[in-house]
């Protein structure tokens, strides 16, 4: 029986995450406390307010895990900088002084941090953690593991097999062929930044006609497809082997054209911007296609009826939807961290079953961060002189603020653990009238105009307003489901130009919260589905602590903020 | 909502104990012989080491140095 | 007249003599104040009075909205100017966090926080001063908008810093730590600036003496295709 303590750091998303005994305690994404968006550094902060919430002490801790192995990763990197002679002269001295300043003792410093023995601090590689992070909390006692990310230490795209406790490598393919970095290249052409802007390209694929104009064809330049499941860039286009920013090379833009300048507002009815739609949706379409080619390799390797995907790929809601669909399996799950930060949790799970502990069980909710402080948050409105009240049933005061058409922040429960707000730190509106969305647009998010937004419904409520059955992955969010035509009544703000929904499934194992919210508004004769978009503002980490949220409500014009059974309700 | 921790520093023996082991580790990883042919880049990795090091060093004296010349 | 007012004066026709430089001094603005941001949040988090978590949350607010003034007037003025694309002001406005409260604790925070300000005014009434003159209104409006705000800033975070400290004396010797501790921290800024640039010089020399490995690695680990087994 032990308490371990997993990391991930030092790329994008920094995370930490504790297990006592076999059990995930608590998790918690580094930006959400140093309110720096995807913030990289070593997250001490967030392990320190794991221990705290678990009352553990740093020296108490049976084993801290890093997510990825440091010498491994340095010799990729000089590996690349040598082969890729001499234009990796503008990244070598930085990657150098990146590495042995500071990455290659990391296992150093969190020995120092934790006051831990240096035996006691260890690592495993990058894709084992994901595939761990997956497997170990699906509900699967058999699964397919399919890791799919920019690059770990020499992999970027791997197959495991999950039997119990036990995870088995099958097979990879190596750097610089990736997926995770052709999305990343594309990304950066369309404008966006790289690690933030992947959901946009997603949001903006559902604007755009694949292949278009022969851009089927062209992509076939990109990225060849091979029978077998694997694929193969055309390195020839990209920059990422001396290029830690762009990704992509000139003879990209010489093939789709010149990459759109960065923050200039869209117009889709445009050729211009049509032209970057339909690049962003055969993008969509060959991802699609190269992971039903993965998802097949890995069924016919591991025969399992089951498939887990985890890596920053496995984020891409529109492909698992596909998976699900096509991909032979009986069931998909991905894990809602199943990025950089879910590592965290994958090295903790990993070292504490070789500390003799068990699988944990599996996972229901997200809300696995830390809870608000409603005696401070109470102070603090009232100094702020905040119309501040206490409710007897705060479940019911947000549903009829709901009912009444208000756009209110949602702060209940631990915060959510990776990157969806699932009604613990949400801004809720009713899911009826697209000119909710387009309200929530302009006063608070300032999202370009293609980006959806996605409802949450009761659980067993789902069929009548979406095409489709709740899933391993409709309580996270990490897939979409078609909205019933003839419901498009209820459904105006939250469907997308597809006619798909990024839908969540509320239980009161998921979100007890909001699963409270919707049975009251179902008991006030509404339809128990809301519109559910993260609390936060344009560039910045989804709100985690009180003062945060007060921050919030001055900054931005939402009609109500919850914090627990605090109501505060801006005068009309 | 939790307070950043303050760190009791370890003594600059027992880090500088622990930056060897480390650095004696990294040069076990690339002597392995399923990588002994990269064995060279150590001289690389020798050479940043010692220059970031120094660098580091001079942030303390450097604008001194530069009003001097 | 103070360092910074002269400073500030003699650099004015250099800092501001092109839309272009104009853009990337307004972009470090943003940036400063986004930073100042991050800050003041975690110190509203920190600190133990909610009656002092509450002016830090107003504080960031304005800084907030500050980053956002300056940001879109350097972009303003980057397209004057046809900034290339790649160019930082185009870019989201992300700084990093210092995390000063817990570095300098609320007291010497709160002494910091109230010398930056104070040394902003100073600045920005030379500017303002500067943009008239020059009948740049625009700027000058922009700057005389956020003074306000700063002076605002200053007298709060003075009658605080007054208010924590155990007397008066107390106070004006944290005003005097952070003032030493800031020159200290400039020499230091100054001098990675100078080692930067030494080590980057030097370690291109290292990539070139390195070359022939160039060749050695090509040949020990040839780029792999396809499936590679566990």
């Amino acid at each position: 029986m032990a308490k371990v303590l997993g990391i991930s750091a030092h790329y994008h998303d920094a995370a930490a995450a504790l297990l006592v005994d076999g059990e995930l305690v608590v998790a918690i994404q580094q930006e959400r406390l140093s309110r720096i968006k995807n913030d990289p550094g070593l997250p001490l902060d967030a392990a320190d307010a794991c221990l705290a919430y678990a009352g553990v002490r740093g020296e108490a801790l049976d084993a801290v895990v890093f997510y990825e192995r440091p010498f491994d990763k340095l010799e990729r990197v000089m590996v690349n900088l040598m082969r890729n002679l001499p234009r990796t002269w503008r990244q070598f001295p930085r990657a150098m002084a990146s590495q042995l300043g500071d990455k290659i003792w990391v296992l150093d410093q969190l020995a120092e941090a934790f006051g831990q023995p240096r035996a006691n601090v260890r690592c495993f590689a990058h894709h084992q953690c994901h595939a761990a992070s997956a497997h170990f909390v699906s509900r699967f006692e058999d699964s397919a593991v399919l890791v799919v990310d920019g690059v770990g230490e020499h992999s970027s795209t791997t197959l495991w097999h999950g039997q119990g406790a036990q995870l088995r490598a099958l097979c990879s393919i190596e750097f610089p062929h990736s997926l995770g970095l052709l999305y990343a290249a594309l990304t950066a052409w369309l404008g966006f930044a790289v690690n933030e802007g992947e959901y946009k390209v997603m949001g903006l694929a559902a604007w755009g006609r694949p292949g278009h104009a022969g851009l089927r064809e062209r992509f076939e330049r990109l990225i060849r497809l091979h029978d077998d499941g694997s694929y193969e860039l055309g390195l020839d286009y990209f920059a990422h082997m001396s290029d830690a920013e762009l990704g992509f090379g000139p003879k990209l833009e010489a093939l789709l054209g010149p990459r759109r300048p960065p923050g200039l507002a869209w117009a889709l009815e445009g050729e211009r911007d049509q032209h970057y739609a339909d690049v962003a949706a055969t993008l969509q379409q060959v991802i699609e296609d190269a992971l039903l080619g993965l998802a097949r390799k890995a069924k016919a390797l591991t025969g399992s009826p089951n498939l887990c995907l985890a890596g920053g790929v496995a984020l891409n809601s529109l492909a698992n939807a596909r998976l699900a669909r096509e991909g032979g399996f009986e069931a998909v799950f991905v894990q809602p961290a199943a990025g950089d930060a879910g590592g965290a949790l994958g090295a903790a799970i990993l070292a504490a079953l070789e500390l003799g502990d068990p699988r944990p069980t599996p996972m229901l909710s997200a809300a696995l961060g830390l809870p608000v402080d409603i005696e401070r948050a109470w102070a603090v409105a009232r100094e702020l002189e905040l119309p501040v009240r206490r409710v007897d049933d705060p479940a019911s005061a947000a549903a009829e603020l709901i009912a009444a058409d208000k756009i209110v922040a949602h702060v209940r429960g631990r915060f959510e653990w990776g990157p969806r707000a699932l009604g613990q730190r949400s801004i809720l509106a009713s899911a009826a009238a697209r000119e909710t969305r387009e309200r929530i647009n302009r006063l608070i998010k300032q999202r370009e105009p293609f980006r959806p937004f996605a409802p949450a419904v009761l659980e067993p409520r789902i069929g009548e307003y979406f095409d489709g059955q709740a899933n391993d992955m409709t309580p996270f969010m990490t897939t979409v489901l078609p909205a019933r035509a003839d419901r498009s009544d209820a459904l105006g703000a939250v469907t997308h130009e597809d006619g798909s929904s990024r839908v969540q499934t509320v239980s009161p194992a998921g979100a007890p919260e909001l699963h409270e919210l919707l049975v009251a508004l179902e008991r006030g004769g509404h339809a128990p589905l809301v519109l559910n978009t993260s609390l936060n503002g344009p560039g910045e980490p989804i709100v985690a602590s009180s003062e945060d949220a007060l921050g919030f409500f001055l900054r931005h014009a939402v009609d109500a903020m919850m914090i627990e059974d605090l109501v505060i309700e801006r005068p009309a | 909502m939790s307070t950043p921790g303050k760190r009791p520093k370890r003594s600059l023996l027992r880090r500088l104990g622990a930056r060897l082991r480390t650095s004696g580790a990294l040069v076990l990883h690339f002597l392995h012989p399923a990588r002994f042919v990269l064995a060279p880049l150590l001289i690389v990795l020798l050479f940043a080491g010692v220059l970031l090091w120094l660098t580091g060093g001079l942030a303390y004296v450097a604008p001194f140095v530069y009003a001097l010349f | 007249m103070s360092l910074t007012v002269a400073l500030a004066r003699m650099l004015n026709p250099l800092v501001w003599r092109s839309p272009a430089r104009s853009a990337d001094k307004l972009h470090g603005f943003a940036l400063a104040e986004h930073g100042s941001m991050l800050d003041l949040r975690l110190a509203a988090r920190l600190t133990p009075s909610p009656t002092r978590a509450a002016a830090y949350l107003r504080h960031a607010d304005d800084e907030t909205r500050h980053a956002q003034m300056f940001g879109k007037r350097a972009r303003q003025l980057a397209r004057e100017a046809g900034l290339a694309r790649g160019h930082a002001v185009w870019e989201p406005i992300r700084a990093d966090s210092e995390q000063l409260f817990v570095g300098l604790g609320e007291l010497d925070f709160l002494a910091f926080v109230h010398v930056g300000e104070a040394r902003a005014i100073e600045q920005f009434l030379v500017y303002v001063a500067y943009f008239q003159a020059q009948g740049r209104e625009r700027d000058a409006s922009l700057l005389t908008t956020i003074l306000v705000d700063e002076h605002r800033h200053a007298d709060y975070t003075r009658a605080l810093l007054f208010e924590l400290a155990d007397s008066e004396a107390a106070a004006r010797r944290a005003l005097r730590r952070v003032r030493r501790w800031e020159a200290w921290r400039t020499w230091l800024r100054a001098g990675r600036f100078l080692a930067e640039r030494v080590y980057m010089v030097a370690m291109l020399l290292v990539y070139l003496l390195a070359a022939p490995l160039g060749l050695l690695v090509r040949w020990a680990r040839p780029l792999t295709r396809g499936w590679r087994d566990a």
